[in-house]
Protein backbone atom coordinates (compact mmCIF):
# COMPACT_ATOMS: atom_id res chain seq x y z
CA UNK A 1 0.00 0.00 0.00
CA UNK A 2 1.22 3.68 0.00
CA UNK A 3 3.54 3.23 3.43
CA UNK A 4 5.56 0.72 1.45
CA UNK A 5 7.95 3.41 -0.13
CA UNK A 6 8.28 5.82 2.82
CA UNK A 7 8.66 2.15 5.33
CA UNK A 8 11.72 1.26 2.69
CA UNK A 9 12.87 4.83 2.55
CA UNK A 10 13.37 4.94 6.26
CA UNK A 11 14.74 1.77 6.81
CA UNK A 12 17.40 2.32 4.29
CA UNK A 13 18.14 5.22 5.71
CA UNK A 14 18.36 4.49 9.18
CA UNK A 15 21.03 1.24 7.76
CA UNK A 16 23.36 3.53 6.02
CA UNK A 17 23.50 5.71 9.32
CA UNK A 18 23.85 2.55 11.28
CA UNK A 19 27.00 1.05 9.34
CA UNK A 20 29.39 3.46 9.89
CA UNK A 21 31.99 0.11 11.16
CA UNK A 22 35.39 0.24 12.03
CA UNK A 23 38.05 -2.10 13.26
CA UNK A 24 37.41 -2.66 17.20
CA UNK A 25 39.76 -5.37 18.92
CA UNK A 26 38.26 -7.34 22.00
CA UNK A 27 39.33 -5.29 24.94
CA UNK A 28 38.38 -8.51 26.81
CA UNK A 29 40.90 -11.54 25.41
CA UNK A 30 44.00 -9.71 23.97
CA UNK A 31 44.12 -11.01 20.08
CA UNK A 32 40.63 -10.91 19.55
CA UNK A 33 38.50 -9.51 16.93
CA UNK A 34 34.79 -10.32 18.11
CA UNK A 35 31.30 -8.70 15.98
CA UNK A 36 30.90 -6.54 19.69
CA UNK A 37 27.09 -6.59 18.91
CA UNK A 38 27.46 -10.18 18.82
CA UNK A 39 29.45 -10.59 22.40
CA UNK A 40 27.70 -8.06 23.61
CA UNK A 41 30.51 -7.90 26.90
CA UNK A 42 31.49 -4.41 26.03
CA UNK A 43 28.71 -1.85 26.72
CA UNK A 44 30.32 1.43 26.04
CA UNK A 45 30.43 0.07 22.12
CA UNK A 46 27.20 -0.93 22.05
CA UNK A 47 24.79 1.45 20.32
CA UNK A 48 21.19 2.07 21.02
CA UNK A 49 18.84 -0.40 18.86
CA UNK A 50 15.94 1.00 16.39
CA UNK A 51 12.71 -0.33 15.15
CA UNK A 52 11.34 0.80 11.97
CA UNK A 53 7.93 -1.05 11.06
CA UNK A 54 4.91 -0.72 8.82
CA UNK A 55 2.35 -2.25 10.65
CA UNK A 56 2.44 -4.42 13.39
CA UNK A 57 3.33 -7.70 11.50
CA UNK A 58 6.48 -6.00 9.55
CA UNK A 59 9.01 -4.83 11.22
CA UNK A 60 13.07 -4.25 11.01
CA UNK A 61 15.11 -4.32 13.99
CA UNK A 62 18.76 -2.64 13.57
CA UNK A 63 21.14 -3.50 16.61
CA UNK A 64 24.37 -1.72 15.53
CA UNK A 65 27.87 -1.39 17.63
CA UNK A 66 30.66 0.11 16.52
CA UNK A 67 31.86 -2.86 14.36
CA UNK A 68 28.99 -4.96 13.18
CA UNK A 69 25.80 -4.62 12.47
CA UNK A 70 22.35 -6.86 13.42
CA UNK A 71 19.49 -6.42 11.02
CA UNK A 72 16.32 -8.71 11.57
CA UNK A 73 13.58 -8.73 9.56
CA UNK A 74 9.85 -9.67 9.98
CA UNK A 75 8.52 -11.10 7.29
CA UNK A 76 4.37 -10.10 6.68
CA UNK A 77 2.95 -13.73 7.18
CA UNK A 78 -1.38 -13.32 7.17
CA UNK A 79 -2.46 -17.23 7.21
CA UNK A 80 -0.84 -20.64 7.89
CA UNK A 81 -0.01 -21.37 4.67
CA UNK A 82 2.36 -17.74 4.18
CA UNK A 83 3.43 -19.00 7.74
CA UNK A 84 5.03 -22.72 6.73
CA UNK A 85 6.18 -20.74 3.14
CA UNK A 86 8.35 -18.33 5.26
CA UNK A 87 9.51 -21.08 7.40
CA UNK A 88 10.71 -23.04 4.92
CA UNK A 89 12.06 -19.95 2.78
CA UNK A 90 13.87 -18.86 5.41
CA UNK A 91 14.94 -21.80 6.58
CA UNK A 92 16.37 -23.20 3.05
CA UNK A 93 18.81 -19.40 3.06
CA UNK A 94 20.18 -19.85 6.43
CA UNK A 95 20.94 -23.34 6.25
CA UNK A 96 23.20 -22.09 3.01
CA UNK A 97 24.79 -18.85 5.03
CA UNK A 98 28.07 -19.52 4.19
CA UNK A 99 27.15 -18.44 1.27
CA UNK A 100 25.44 -15.57 1.48
CA UNK A 101 28.64 -13.78 3.95
CA UNK A 102 26.05 -11.76 5.73
CA UNK A 103 23.40 -13.81 7.16
CA UNK A 104 22.82 -15.04 10.47
CA UNK A 105 22.02 -18.92 11.00
CA UNK A 106 19.81 -18.08 13.82
CA UNK A 107 16.94 -15.58 13.38
CA UNK A 108 16.47 -13.02 16.56
CA UNK A 109 13.83 -14.17 18.60
CA UNK A 110 10.50 -12.54 17.75
CA UNK A 111 11.74 -11.85 13.74
CA UNK A 112 12.06 -14.29 10.61
CA UNK A 113 15.68 -13.66 9.55
CA UNK A 114 18.67 -11.85 10.79
CA UNK A 115 21.45 -10.65 8.72
CA UNK A 116 25.21 -9.66 10.42
CA UNK A 117 27.11 -7.28 8.68
CA UNK A 118 30.71 -7.04 10.28
CA UNK A 119 33.41 -4.06 9.58
CA UNK A 120 35.11 -6.76 7.16
CA UNK A 121 32.18 -6.92 5.36
CA UNK A 122 31.89 -3.34 4.29
CA UNK A 123 35.37 -3.25 3.67
CA UNK A 124 35.46 -5.53 0.98
CA UNK A 125 31.66 -4.95 -0.11
CA UNK A 126 30.24 -1.62 -0.80
CA UNK A 127 28.26 -0.22 1.98
CA UNK A 128 25.60 1.35 -0.57
CA UNK A 129 25.51 -2.31 -1.98
CA UNK A 130 25.08 -3.98 1.17
CA UNK A 131 22.10 -1.25 2.49
CA UNK A 132 20.32 -1.92 -1.62
CA UNK A 133 20.61 -5.61 -1.13
CA UNK A 134 19.10 -5.96 2.09
CA UNK A 135 16.41 -3.57 0.79
CA UNK A 136 16.06 -5.67 -2.22
CA UNK A 137 15.50 -8.46 -0.06
CA UNK A 138 12.71 -7.38 2.15
CA UNK A 139 10.83 -6.52 -1.31
CA UNK A 140 11.72 -10.13 -3.04
CA UNK A 141 10.98 -11.85 -0.05
CA UNK A 142 7.06 -10.71 -0.16
CA UNK A 143 6.70 -11.31 -3.93
CA UNK A 144 8.61 -14.76 -3.78
CA UNK A 145 6.01 -15.97 -0.70
CA UNK A 146 2.72 -14.69 -2.61
CA UNK A 147 4.45 -16.50 -6.05
CA UNK A 148 4.88 -19.69 -3.91
CA UNK A 149 1.31 -19.40 -2.41
CA UNK A 150 -0.38 -18.69 -6.16
CA UNK A 151 1.90 -21.81 -7.49
CA UNK A 152 0.52 -24.15 -4.64
CA UNK A 153 -2.79 -23.16 -5.08
CA UNK A 154 -2.81 -23.60 -8.70
CA UNK A 155 -1.53 -27.34 -7.77
CA UNK A 156 -3.53 -28.01 -5.25
CA UNK A 157 -6.60 -26.79 -7.76
CA UNK A 158 -5.65 -28.77 -10.15
CA UNK A 159 -4.48 -32.13 -8.50
CA UNK A 160 -8.10 -32.09 -6.94
CA UNK A 161 -9.81 -31.43 -9.88
CA UNK A 162 -8.19 -34.79 -12.09
CA UNK A 163 -8.44 -36.72 -8.67
CA UNK A 164 -11.99 -35.92 -7.83
CA UNK A 165 -13.20 -36.16 -11.72
CA UNK A 166 -12.89 -39.85 -11.70
CA UNK A 167 -15.69 -39.83 -8.60
CA UNK A 168 -18.16 -37.63 -10.96
CA UNK B 1 34.02 -23.72 27.59
CA UNK B 2 30.60 -24.80 26.71
CA UNK B 3 29.90 -26.80 29.76
CA UNK B 4 29.91 -23.35 31.75
CA UNK B 5 26.26 -22.82 33.04
CA UNK B 6 27.12 -19.12 35.24
CA UNK B 7 27.82 -16.07 32.52
CA UNK B 8 30.29 -14.79 35.21
CA UNK B 9 30.87 -11.50 33.55
CA UNK B 10 27.32 -11.11 33.98
CA UNK B 11 27.29 -11.31 37.75
CA UNK B 12 30.74 -9.25 37.67
CA UNK B 13 29.72 -6.33 40.38
CA UNK B 14 32.33 -4.04 38.32
CA UNK B 15 30.16 -4.39 34.87
CA UNK B 16 27.17 -3.57 36.76
CA UNK B 17 28.70 -0.08 38.06
CA UNK B 18 29.74 0.76 34.23
CA UNK B 19 26.18 0.43 33.16
CA UNK B 20 24.96 1.93 35.79
CA UNK B 21 27.03 4.92 35.53
CA UNK B 22 26.22 5.03 31.79
CA UNK B 23 22.39 5.90 32.69
CA UNK B 24 21.37 9.61 32.37
CA UNK B 25 21.49 10.83 35.86
CA UNK B 26 18.61 13.65 36.46
CA UNK B 27 18.52 16.48 38.41
CA UNK B 28 15.08 16.16 38.94
CA UNK B 29 13.12 13.75 40.92
CA UNK B 30 11.67 11.42 39.39
CA UNK B 31 7.66 12.99 40.60
CA UNK B 32 9.12 16.60 39.25
CA UNK B 33 9.50 15.10 35.90
CA UNK B 34 6.06 13.72 36.02
CA UNK B 35 4.85 16.39 37.07
CA UNK B 36 6.21 18.42 34.27
CA UNK B 37 4.98 16.19 31.86
CA UNK B 38 1.28 16.60 33.10
CA UNK B 39 1.14 20.50 33.47
CA UNK B 40 2.84 20.71 29.23
CA UNK B 41 -0.17 18.44 28.59
CA UNK B 42 -2.94 21.08 28.92
CA UNK B 43 -0.72 23.50 26.55
CA UNK B 44 -0.19 21.32 24.42
CA UNK B 45 -3.62 20.56 23.85
CA UNK B 46 -4.58 24.25 23.60
CA UNK B 47 -2.10 24.74 20.78
CA UNK B 48 -3.16 21.98 18.91
CA UNK B 49 -6.71 22.80 19.09
CA UNK B 50 -5.72 26.49 17.67
CA UNK B 51 -3.96 24.69 14.80
CA UNK B 52 -0.49 25.76 15.78
CA UNK B 53 1.48 22.17 15.17
CA UNK B 54 4.94 24.53 15.62
CA UNK B 55 4.33 25.95 19.16
CA UNK B 56 2.77 22.62 20.46
CA UNK B 57 5.64 21.00 19.41
CA UNK B 58 8.45 22.96 20.95
CA UNK B 59 6.03 22.77 23.84
CA UNK B 60 5.93 18.99 23.47
CA UNK B 61 9.74 18.62 23.01
CA UNK B 62 11.29 20.72 25.75
CA UNK B 63 12.48 18.91 28.59
CA UNK B 64 12.32 15.28 27.61
CA UNK B 65 11.49 12.72 30.37
CA UNK B 66 14.77 11.20 30.32
CA UNK B 67 15.73 9.00 32.98
CA UNK B 68 14.98 5.21 34.83
CA UNK B 69 11.96 4.20 36.63
CA UNK B 70 9.78 6.90 34.21
CA UNK B 71 7.96 4.70 31.95
CA UNK B 72 4.42 6.28 32.70
CA UNK B 73 5.93 9.94 32.25
CA UNK B 74 7.88 8.70 29.14
CA UNK B 75 5.23 7.09 27.83
CA UNK B 76 2.63 9.94 27.99
CA UNK B 77 4.72 12.40 26.96
CA UNK B 78 5.26 10.13 23.85
CA UNK B 79 1.34 10.43 23.21
CA UNK B 80 1.48 13.97 23.30
CA UNK B 81 4.07 14.10 20.95
CA UNK B 82 1.92 11.72 18.56
CA UNK B 83 -1.28 13.48 18.76
CA UNK B 84 0.45 16.07 17.23
CA UNK B 85 2.20 14.43 14.95
CA UNK B 86 -1.47 13.06 13.68
CA UNK B 87 -2.86 16.58 13.94
CA UNK B 88 -0.61 17.96 11.40
CA UNK B 89 -1.35 17.53 7.83
CA UNK B 90 0.86 16.42 5.32
CA UNK B 91 1.87 19.42 3.41
CA UNK B 92 2.56 21.10 6.24
CA UNK B 93 5.14 18.50 7.71
CA UNK B 94 8.23 20.20 5.69
CA UNK B 95 7.72 24.03 7.06
CA UNK B 96 7.10 22.56 10.71
CA UNK B 97 10.28 20.20 10.44
CA UNK B 98 12.12 23.43 9.00
CA UNK B 99 10.96 25.31 11.84
CA UNK B 100 12.07 23.53 14.26
CA UNK B 101 16.44 24.13 16.43
CA UNK B 102 18.22 21.04 15.74
CA UNK B 103 18.13 20.27 19.47
CA UNK B 104 14.47 20.00 19.13
CA UNK B 105 14.61 17.67 15.87
CA UNK B 106 16.84 15.00 17.16
CA UNK B 107 14.44 14.90 20.57
CA UNK B 108 11.61 14.56 17.53
CA UNK B 109 13.36 11.98 15.85
CA UNK B 110 13.56 9.95 18.81
CA UNK B 111 10.50 10.37 19.82
CA UNK B 112 9.70 8.91 15.68
CA UNK B 113 11.49 6.09 16.80
CA UNK B 114 9.90 5.30 19.88
CA UNK B 115 6.62 5.60 18.07
CA UNK B 116 7.63 3.08 15.16
CA UNK B 117 9.10 0.29 17.89
CA UNK B 118 5.04 0.23 19.23
CA UNK B 119 3.45 -0.26 16.48
CA UNK B 120 0.44 -1.43 18.40
CA UNK B 121 0.02 1.97 20.23
CA UNK B 122 0.89 4.50 17.27
CA UNK B 123 0.42 5.18 13.65
CA UNK B 124 3.49 3.86 12.07
CA UNK B 125 2.33 5.91 8.52
CA UNK B 126 2.25 9.46 10.22
CA UNK B 127 5.66 8.28 11.44
CA UNK B 128 7.14 7.09 8.48
CA UNK B 129 6.26 10.14 6.31
CA UNK B 130 7.64 12.18 9.14
CA UNK B 131 10.87 10.33 9.73
CA UNK B 132 11.33 11.10 6.00
CA UNK B 133 10.99 14.95 6.25
CA UNK B 134 13.18 15.01 9.42
CA UNK B 135 15.78 12.97 7.69
CA UNK B 136 15.56 14.84 5.16
CA UNK B 137 16.59 18.04 7.06
CA UNK B 138 18.73 16.95 9.58
CA UNK B 139 20.52 14.35 7.43
CA UNK B 140 22.29 10.80 8.55
CA UNK B 141 23.46 12.80 11.32
CA UNK B 142 20.60 13.03 13.43
CA UNK B 143 19.78 9.21 13.09
CA UNK B 144 23.67 8.72 14.47
CA UNK B 145 22.22 11.13 17.41
CA UNK B 146 19.40 8.82 18.18
CA UNK B 147 21.38 5.52 18.71
CA UNK B 148 24.38 6.68 20.17
CA UNK B 149 22.72 9.58 22.55
CA UNK B 150 22.50 7.27 25.84
CA UNK B 151 19.26 9.54 26.92
CA UNK B 152 16.43 7.31 25.95
CA UNK B 153 13.41 8.91 24.86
Amino acid sequence: SNTLRPYLNAVRSTLTAAMCLENFASQIVEKHNVPEIEAGNTKEVLLNPLVVSRNENEQVLIESSINSVRISIRIKQADDIERILAHKFTRFLMMRAESFIILRRVPIKGYDISFLVTNFHTEQMYKHKLVDFIIEFMEEVDKEISEMKLSINARARIVAESYLSQFV
Amino acid sequence: MAHRKLAIDGLDAENQEITEQMQFMSTKSNEEVASIVDQKAAAVRAAITRGNSIEALEKALADPPYGRGLESAQSSNAQLVSEILMATRAQDIASVVANLVDEDRDVLLKYIYHGLARPAEFNCGVLLSWHERVVENGGLGSIVRVMSDRRIV
